[in-house]
């Protein structure tokens, strides 16, 4: 079961990124919302999500400031960064991330549906490792 | 052989003396008894006639002649029969005196008494000149045989046999791929229709198999060709490949590079409620950029909203021109206490484009320019003065919409006029003003059923619908319009959309 912590200013945002999620076929559970990047970085800490869906152009805290928040806690959460620009700066940067992907907004299902599939299949590696 | 012959010739000519000798014998006996030499001489003469036979007598039982004849006056031959008659082998025996005579003798019987022998001379030459002729006639008969026989098959040879064999050698030459040469047939038979059949299977192989052996030379030359042409080819598209992939390398660090230029939005915050800000270039790189530069203090800022020619690599390069006369344009104002005028500075961009890029004159090859919005903001004295070639700016307040309509005049274009005076519009923000400034690639895109533009009246419905929301909300519903009117479509153009709140 996936359990994602979505992490957008617009509310709208937030709606359409569920409602997209909603109708991929693959267990998963929303397990909380935040409006900038410090109420993501609290709600990660506090509902230890297994993937994170975030904006980057956010108040009080982006989405590239909160990725590197995460990841001085968690090297190997998936991160799915959103955003509305066309940001090569930032795709490069993630580049070197292989628990990140960068999607331009608006999110395309097949592309969201292709990234939940991977975390998924590492999801079960990983509680197979464990076990 | 000719000995069984002979001996058969003799035998048989032995038999008919002795049947003879039968004849006569009684004859003889009845002269004998009453010791008639004359007539007795008289019946052998009779024997003349035969003319292989050379002698007869009558010999007594002394031993003496009683009568004889004989034809040849041989006296060797006398002695010889003499030597004979004193021999004791007298009672029916037959002699041969080599091969010349045959003796037939046959005792004469008188009531079972012995009173005298009577013996036959012959001569074999005739036998011999018989079995001679004989011999010849066969031997012309065999010679004449093997003429025929030789005649025949040579006839045979030639008609028949030396054609198979030529037919066959021909075939066999041909089953080894060896050259084979027409056959000639001088007889109008069967085999000339088989020679000429031949002649003509063997010209149709022949000519195909040249036919043939041309076109696997050519199909080896065309696969040697096409291999060298797949290489030749395979060759290529690595080339492209590499090519492509630093082409593909090159044009992702130019989008580095230009998204570089794209201000951090965080600077909108300093001075604005609220905003948002959509950057899509239709490929990696584009003609669109927006720039906000703080100017003299933290209370005047200046926003470019540029619409650059084309897109995709040339659009950028004109953006960079663009970010270039527009760092010296407020480095200028910063260092200066001059009053900021949008329309001076969209002034000053057309002339320095047209003189950077050569288009003063129509010999340029170039002809390169923008639309765009110049936005200055002074947030302490709430003045925003806006200047725009062609593209509106759209703003509402109290929920009425207000549009700025551009100037019908590009900037930098060849034909653009240098001494073009931009108007300039100020807007009064007494009241709470939500602002939107946007290259033409947003109202531009086809989509919907009648693969129509977007269109500006569709914008203002979707404004009139959203514009009381949140900026981020805003910017949501601007992505998905836009995205779902666009559908399978290609994107047309750039986009940049940037929202304000005052």
């Amino acid at each position: 079961m996936i359990k994602i912590l979505v992490v957008d200013d617009s509310k709208l945002a937030r709606k359409r990124i569920i409602d997209t999620i909603s109708k991929i076929d693959i267990q998963h559970e929303i397990v909380g919302e935040a409006s900038d990047g410090i109420e993501g970085l609290e709600k990660f800490k506090e509902l230890s999500p297994t993937l994170i869906i975030t904006d980057i152009e956010m108040p009080n805290m982006s989405g590239m400031e909160l990725v590197k928040a995460i990841r001085e806690i968690n090297l190997t959460l998936m991160i799915i960064v959103v955003s509305s620009l066309a940001n090569e700066q930032v795709k490069q940067r993630l580049k070197g991330d292989p628990f990140s992907r960068f999607i331009k907004k608006p999110i395309k299902n097949n592309l969201l549906e292709m990234i939940l599939i991977k975390v998924s299949h590492d999801l079960e590696k990983k509680e197979g490792e464990g076990a | 052989m000719y000995n069984h012959i002979y001996n058969m010739t003799k035998v048989q000519n032995i038999q008919s003396l002795s049947k003879l000798v039968n004849i006569l014998s009684k004859n003889l006996l009845a002269s004998v008894e009453f010791s008639d030499v004359d007539s007795a001489k008289t019946l052998l003469r009779t024997l003349e006639i035969d003319k292989s036979i050379d002698g007869a007598f009558i010999l007594t039982a002394k031993n003496k002649y009683f009568a004889s004849f004989n034809r040849n006056s041989n006296n060797d031959l006398k002695k010889r029969l003499d030597k004979l008659y004193t021999s004791d082998n007298i009672t029916k025996s037959i002699n041969f005196i080599g091969n010349k005579y045959i003796i037939v003798s046959m005792p004469l019987l008188l009531d079972n008494e012995y009173i005298a022998t009577f013996c036959i001379v012959s001569n074999t030459k005739e036998l011999d000149q018989e079995i001679l002729n004989l011999i010849k006639k066969q031997a012309y008969i065999s010679l004449f045989s093997l003429l025929a026989i030789f005649f025949i098959a040579t006839f045979i040879q030639k008609r028949f046999t030396k054609p198979i064999y030529l037919l066959i050698d021909a075939m066999k030459k041909i089953v080894h791929n060896e050259e084979v040469d027409l056959l000639e047939c001088s007889s109008k038979n069967e085999f000339l229709y088989l020679f000429n059949g031949f002649n003509v299977m063997n010209r149709t192989i022949k000519s195909q198999t040249k036919d043939l052996q041309n076109q696997l030379r050519e199909a080896k030359i065309a696969e040697k060709k096409q291999l060298k042409y797949i290489q030749e080819i395979k060759n290529i598209k690595l080339e492209l490949e590499d090519i492509n992939k630093h082409t593909r390398e090159s044009i992702e660090y130019a989008g580095l590079i230009q998204s570089a230029l794209i201000p951090d939005n965080r600077t909108f915050k300093k001075y604005f409620k609220d905003y948002f800000a959509i950057w899509h270039p239709k490929d990696t790189v584009g003609g669109d950029i927006y720039l906000f530069e703080e100017l003299r203090n933290n209370d005047e800022c200046l926003l470019m909203v540029i619409d650059c020619t084309g897109h995709g690599v040339p659009g950028a390069f004109v953006t960079m021109l663009v970010k270039a006369i527009e760092r010296q344009i407020t480095s200028k104002i910063k260092f200066s206490d001059e009053i900021v005028s949008p329309a001076k500075i969209l002034s000053i961009f057309n002339r320095n484009m047209r003189e950077l890029l050569k288009q003063e004159n129509d010999i340029s090859i170039s002809n390169a320019g923008f639309d765009g919005q110049v936005l200055y903001y002074n947030k302490k004295d709430k003045i925003m003065k806006c200047a725009s070639a062609r593209n509106e700016i759209f703003y509402y307040q109290d929920d009425e919409l207000k549009v700025i309509k551009g100037d019908r005049h590009s900037v930098g274009y060849k034909d653009s006029d240098v001494n073009y005076e931009f108007s300039e519009h100020i807007i009064d923000l007494s009241k709470e003003t939500t602002m939107y400034i946007s290259t033409d690639g947003f109202w531009d895109q086809n989509g919907g059923e009648k693969d129509l533009p977007y269109g500006k009246k569709r914008l203002k419905r979707m404004l009139d619908e959203i514009h009381n929301e949140s900026m981020a909300d805003q910017q949501e519903e601007f992505l998905y319009a836009f995205e779902d009117y666009r559908g399978d479509h290609i994107t047309n153009d750039d986009v940049t959309v940037i929202g304000l709140r005052i």
